[in-house]
């Protein structure tokens, strides 16, 4: 079915602000822990142009920007009695900002980055969902700040010969590792090498063609690639931003195999993966399309180039203020 | 972002050429056991945009120190003592080592040396052949027409009856596209790749499989690609021509082959070989997608899929 009437790009129907959206409550508290209420509205309304798959996604992220107050000095003891409408001064919110960088904050078990933020995964529902908060400081501010993650929208197709797989599940997980500061208390802030938190959520969709299309399914040549051009062909097609296929082996001008896990293209939302590529190899071929390069010398890095000795968790300052996110924001592939 | 070891050393200092020496060796790709030999060969080594598999992964660390330091050789034969590279040493010991290209070209290989890598390659075991690579990567690169001989006899005769378990082309194959850059500058390679444009001459002369099949297409694609890579006229005319004049059941199996062809070509013609030797994977693929948007590109890309009878691009 074509839905003419209908944008063709998948979006998030939104009851407000015409966008996606996130809304925090939160109690009151003087000490302990608290319990943050957090909604990303995400009806989804998904029109394809035919044949296309459902929203498949079980859930959202927002980032809570969780800045508080430490009031242990006690001034703030009687706040709730003191301050406005008494002529004596309003001291409610004296006292140390806590900076997450040194004290630790936590969110449903997660420490708060340096910056103190936190990515949280909600279900994908109307209905608030909760997360804990625990601080460990008797003063907290009465809301968070949220944001919704950078929103990296994607179609994916698979050659009917390569294993099923869920690249959103792939994805997802590599996610996880972007939002991670994994070195944060180690903090110098203008260390360019210093790992910072990237967060980007990912929508992928089962595109139009959920096999591949035309000549690209038929036989084995673009299931188990074994010629360069054909590679690169099927990388450049259209038909979806993620082509999912059993086997890549690259000729390099020496005479030397390359097996790669994945491929993509530089500032091009084109992205091969192996079907039994780990989920960080989604992640890192991802980085390649908002232009970063490989990264030879550090194994903890995003774009550390091999699949099986790294941790591909880290990203830097310099390739953070690098990323090219205007790749995915007009991507219509396999719509 | 990448490493450039060989201006992390110091150069000419003793001490650093002897630390550099060291850790070319022992950080360069260890060679591979004889007792997984045949396990060992084809396996893929896995990479996420790829770098260069387990035989190049050695490339930005295996040679630790410039070319231009270099070790004296003995005078032999009534010729006066040399210096040659350290490369050379470095690839003595391990032959798997992928010496960068800008480093096998930055001064000419005395007699002597090219001797030394020809004497060391034959006598390493035939088996795991990537043990060897890297030597016949350099050779390849710097060797002249002796080399011919030497990789025609690993083609043709150390692996007789084998047969090889994966279905991943063997390593050896790589010898046939190593042979287009020997074919720049040897007439004898060049005729080599002409006779190798033929499956039935690979198998009458070939006798060792893949899993129980003759590679004698594998090798034919891989001849093909040679020839480009050699950048002669001549040779690229006898690509024009087989897919002139080829039967069609020849010109569907190998298009694949001659598209990759076309852009080694291309690439050779326009940028020059130290270019294409010198590049990144990530380079090489860019190079292949902007490829194929051009006239050049998309007229081959429409031939090969008429042959191939699928729809044009």
């Amino acid at each position: 079915m074509i839905y003419t009437a209908f944008p063709l790009i998948p979006r998030e129907k939104c009851s407000r602000n015409g966008g996606d959206y996130v809304h925090v409550k939160s109690a009151m508290r003087d000490e302990g822990a608290m319990t943050v209420e957090a909604r990303r509205h995400a009806e989804t309304d998904v029109r394809l142009s035919g044949g296309g798959g459902s929203w498949p996604k079980p859930t959202r992220s927002v980032v809570l920007s969780v800045a508080a107050v430490d009031k242990t000095d006690g001034q703030s003891l009687g706040v709730w009695d003191t301050g406005c409408g008494s002529g004596e001064p309003n001291n409610r919110w004296v006292g140390e900002a806590i900076d997450p960088g040194i004290r630790e904050i936590r969110v449903s078990t997660e420490t708060a980055d340096a910056q103190g933020e936190r990515c949280c995964n909600f279900p994908a529902t109307t209905t608030p969902t909760t997360s804990l908060l625990a601080l460990p400081a008797t003063g907290i501010s009465s809301s968070w700040p949220c944001s919704p993650p950078n929103i990296a929208r994607m179609t994916w197709s698979r050659h009917q010969q390569a294993s099923s797989v869920s690249p959103q599940a792939k994805f997802d997980e590599g996610a996880r590792l972007l939002a991670r500061d994994h070195d944060q208390r180690v903090k110098n802030p203008t260390d360019p090498q210093d790992d910072v938190p990237v967060y980007v959520e990912f929508i992928v969709f089962k595109a139009r063609d959920a096999l591949f299309p035309g000549a690209f399914g038929v036989g084995d040549t673009y299931n188990n690639l074994t010629y360069n051009l054909e590679t690169a062909a099927l990388l450049a097609a259209s038909f979806a931003n993620v082509k999912v296929v059993t086997s890549i082996r690259w000729l390099n001008l020496d005479g030397s195999y390359s097996f790669p896990a994945g491929i993509a293209a530089v500032n091009a939302p084109a992205i091969l993966l192996r079907s039994d590529a780990l989920s960080r190899v989604s992640v890192h071929e991802w980085g390649h399309t908002v232009g970063l390069l490989d990264r030879n010398n550090d194994s903890e890095a995003l774009m550390w180039p091999e699949e099986l000795t790294g941790t591909h968790r880290e990203v830097n300052v310099s390739e953070s203020n690098g990323m090219n996110w205007s790749v995915w924001e007009n991507s219509r592939w396999g719509w | 972002m990448r490493v450039d070891n060989t201006k992390a050393l110091v150069v000419g200092s003793a001490g650093a050429l002897m630390l550099g020496l060291w850790w070319a060796v022992h950080r360069a790709p260890a060679p591979v056991g004889e007792h997984s030999a045949a396990s060992s060969e084809a396996v893929p080594v896995q990479h996420l945009v790829l770098l260069r598999p387990a035989i190049d992964r050695g490339a930005a660390t295996s040679v630790a120190a410039p070319s231009s330091v270099a070790v004296v050789e003995q005078p032999t034969n009534g010729r006066p003592a040399v210096q040659r590279p350290l490369w050379v040493e470095v690839l003595l010991t391990n032959g798997a080592a992928t010496i960068p290209y800008d480093q096998l070209v930055a001064q000419p290989l005395s007699e002597q040396a090219l001797d030394s890598l020809a004497r060391r390659y034959g006598e390493l075991p035939a088996r795991p052949f990537r043990n060897r690579f890297g030597i016949a990567r350099a050779l390849a690169y710097v060797g002249d027409e002796r080399v011919v001989g030497l990789f025609r006899e690993t083609l043709f005769n150390e692996h007789q009856a084998v047969r090889f378990p994966q279905a991943e082309p063997h390593p050896v194959t790589g010898l046939v596209v190593l042979m287009g850059h020997l074919a720049s500058r040897s007439d004898t390679a060049l005729d080599f790749l002409r006779l190798g444009l033929e499956e039935d001459c690979w198998q009458s002369n070939v006798t060792w499989t893949i899993e129980g099949a003759s590679p004698a297409g594998l090798l034919v694609d891989s001849t093909i690609r040679a020839l480009a890579l050699s950048g002669r006229e001549e040779a690229w005319s006898l690509v024009l021509e087989t897919r002139h004049s080829a039967d069609a059941a020849y010109i569907k199996h190998h298009s694949s082959a001659m598209l990759d062809a076309a852009v080694w070509w291309a690439t050779i013609r326009d940028h020059g070989r130290a270019h294409a030797a010198t590049r990144t994977f990530q380079d090489d693929l860019e190079q292949h997608l902007r490829w194929a948007k051009t006239p050049e590109g998309m007229g081959w890309r429409r031939w090969a899929a008429r042959v191939q009878g699928r729809e044009e691009p």
